[in-house]
């Protein structure tokens, strides 16, 4: 039982990490919470359920295009909604972006919701559905693939910020924004590759995540707000703290649902916020990270 | 080189540089003086294009740049290293030095390699932690990085914002001698101070600013003998 719930922790939890990647990417260049992080996550859910369901492509080619329709959209968030607003207040930028959510949220219902038997539809399992062995408990091999596919984004993007032009110039708007206008950098496009380059992840975590549950124009909050909470565990801002927030969330939220209550799986991340900001505001790497800068 | 004229600058309904006029000719140090508040970084932020003057003109070699964008004014030889450092600390000393050359095409990879080992040859221990993050570096070291940031882009002019700010006496010295180690090399430097002793000792002739207009100018080596400096700095200017 103990084994089967970590492991169903880890397979949720690097999802949440992936969500909560693109949640920081944002923070951290613009200093702004993305409140339709979790709608775009949704988005990019639903243009593969479009390509692999009901246009019939592959799989993989099914989560390129939503990886392609995700940065599409981030780009279309920094320019309608980022940009316009740049010099605007906090509060502005926090309405703007919830007000940006439900516009996704109403597109996606207009286009993929209100079917018969509600909002909700059945993305298929891209490998057979049927559990497997694996160290003496049995997982679903979609768990596997969501992991796999979980490392393997993480991977590359760690690669893209540490070792590409484009990366290091998100690191070092991110870091002082002032200082990469005066090293002749564009920081507006980079602003744009990083809301593109955030909702992408999003997109990508959504097509893994899918088959495992039932995609429907409500499910971006729920996603929003375990990202959150992996963020704020992490220590907002830290990338490497919002991968760790991940699986902590995703395990903390197995093992409370198969050991407590089924209903505090859906509480959880409440509770996390909750405790993490009365107890340690900074999150496990935010002491750390301050030091560093 | 560059010519400054009748620049006046605004934030919001309050008039910071009111009708400032000066000229940093070619090869030469050029210091702009001043207490706090007096404008001094306002200047250097508006001719990196990070601020838009309401009236005046900003010409190098006789093209006007003023309303330009960041980068552009990079682009045309003109890089500021800011006032405290702001150098990128979660990144190493290469990187840092790197994306100080961000504006200069892929294909000049080997110059952009050999320039970075002449900002080594100037500052040694850049080279010795060039791995390191930028944050690990002492205040002088990370002032030293920031030069040499800027270095990389091959600047022609160069706008120092108060490069001996926050350092050691020992510091501030070999700052001095990076500075004149610039110029000798043919830079143009702007370079903005609040440390009459540095300005003195590097620069050719400089204006004083007071209240966001120039009060006057002086030649470099009469500055320290110069009595307006210290009535300018304690507030005893026109306002």
């Amino acid at each position: 039982m103990f084994a089967y719930l970590i492991a169903s922790g880890i397979s949720t939890g690097a999802l949440y990490a992936m969500v909560a990647i693109g949640l920081v990417l944002v923070y951290r260049s613009t200093g702004h919470i993305n409140f339709s992080h979790g709608e775009l996550f949704m988005f990019g859910g639903f243009i593969a359920y479009t390509c692999f369901v009901i246009l019939g492509m592959p799989y993989f080619v099914s989560l390129v295009v939503a990886v392609i329709g995700g940065f599409a959209l981030g780009v279309l968030c920094d320019r309608t909604v980022y940009r316009p607003l740049i010099k605007a207040p906090a509060l502005t930028m926090v309405l703007a972006t919830v007000g940006f959510s439900f516009l996704i949220k109403g597109v996606a219902r207009f286009f993929w919701g209100a079917r018969e038997g509600g909002d909700y539809v059945a993305f298929p399992a891209a490998v057979d559905p049927s559990p497997i062995p694996v160290g003496g408990i049995m997982v679903f091999p979609q768990q596997l693939l969501v992991l796999g596919g979980a490392f393997f984004f993480v991977v590359v993007f760690t690669i893209f910020f540490r070792r590409t032009r484009w990366g290091k110039m998100m690191q070092a708007t991110a870091e002082n924004a002032t200082a990469a206008y005066l090293s002749g950098i564009r920081v507006e496009r980079v602003y744009t590759m990083t809301w593109g380059t955030g909702a992408c992840i999003a997109s990508a975590a959504a097509v893994l995540m899918a088959p495992l549950t039932l995609l429907s124009p409500d499910v971006g909050f729920n996603l929003l707000l375990r990202a959150f909470a992996a963020t704020v565990l992490g220590g907002l801002g830290s990338m490497p703290g919002a991968i760790i927030g991940g699986f902590l969330v995703g395990i903390i939220e197995s093992l409370a649902g198969g050991y407590i209550h089924t209903g505090l799986q859906e509480v959880s991340a409440f509770i996390i916020i909750i405790v993490v900001l009365v107890f340690r505001p900074a999150g496990l790497f935010g002491i750390r990270r301050l030091r560093e800068t | 080189m560059l010519r400054v004229e009748h620049l006046s600058v605004w934030y919001d309904v309050t008039e910071v540089i009111r009708d400032v006029t000066f000229e940093v000719p070619e090869n030469d140090v050029v210091a702009l003086l001043g207490g706090n508040g007096a404008g001094k970084t306002t200047i250097l932020n508006t001719l990196s294009g990070l601020l838009e003057p309401r009236r005046g003109s900003i010409t190098i070699d006789g093209r006007p740049v003023e309303g330009w964008h960041p980068q552009t004014i990079v682009k045309a030889g003109m890089v500021q290293v800011p006032q405290g450092r702001f150098v990128w600390p979660g990144m190493s000393v290469e990187d840092n030095l790197v994306l100080g050359a961000i504006t200069r095409p892929r294909s000049e990879r080997d110059a952009i390699a050999a320039d970075m080992d002449e900002v080594f040859d100037m500052f040694p221990v850049l080279r010795e932690r060039r791995r390191g993050f930028a944050a690990s570096l002492s205040g002088g070291e990370q002032q030293m990085l920031a030069i040499g940031r800027a270095l990389m882009a091959r600047p022609r002019l160069l706008l120092m914002d108060e490069p001996s700010h926050g350092l050691s006496p020992l510091m501030v010295r070999q700052m001095v001698v990076a500075i004149r180690r610039l110029h000798e090399r043919g830079m143009t430097i702007l370079l903005v101070e609040q440390n009459v002793g540095v300005a003195a000792a590097v620069s050719k002739l400089a204006y004083v600013l007071v209240n966001g207009e120039i009060e006057f100018s002086t030649p470099g080596a009469e500055l320290a003998d110069n009595p307006d400096i210290l009535r300018s700095y304690l507030g005893g200017g026109r306002y």
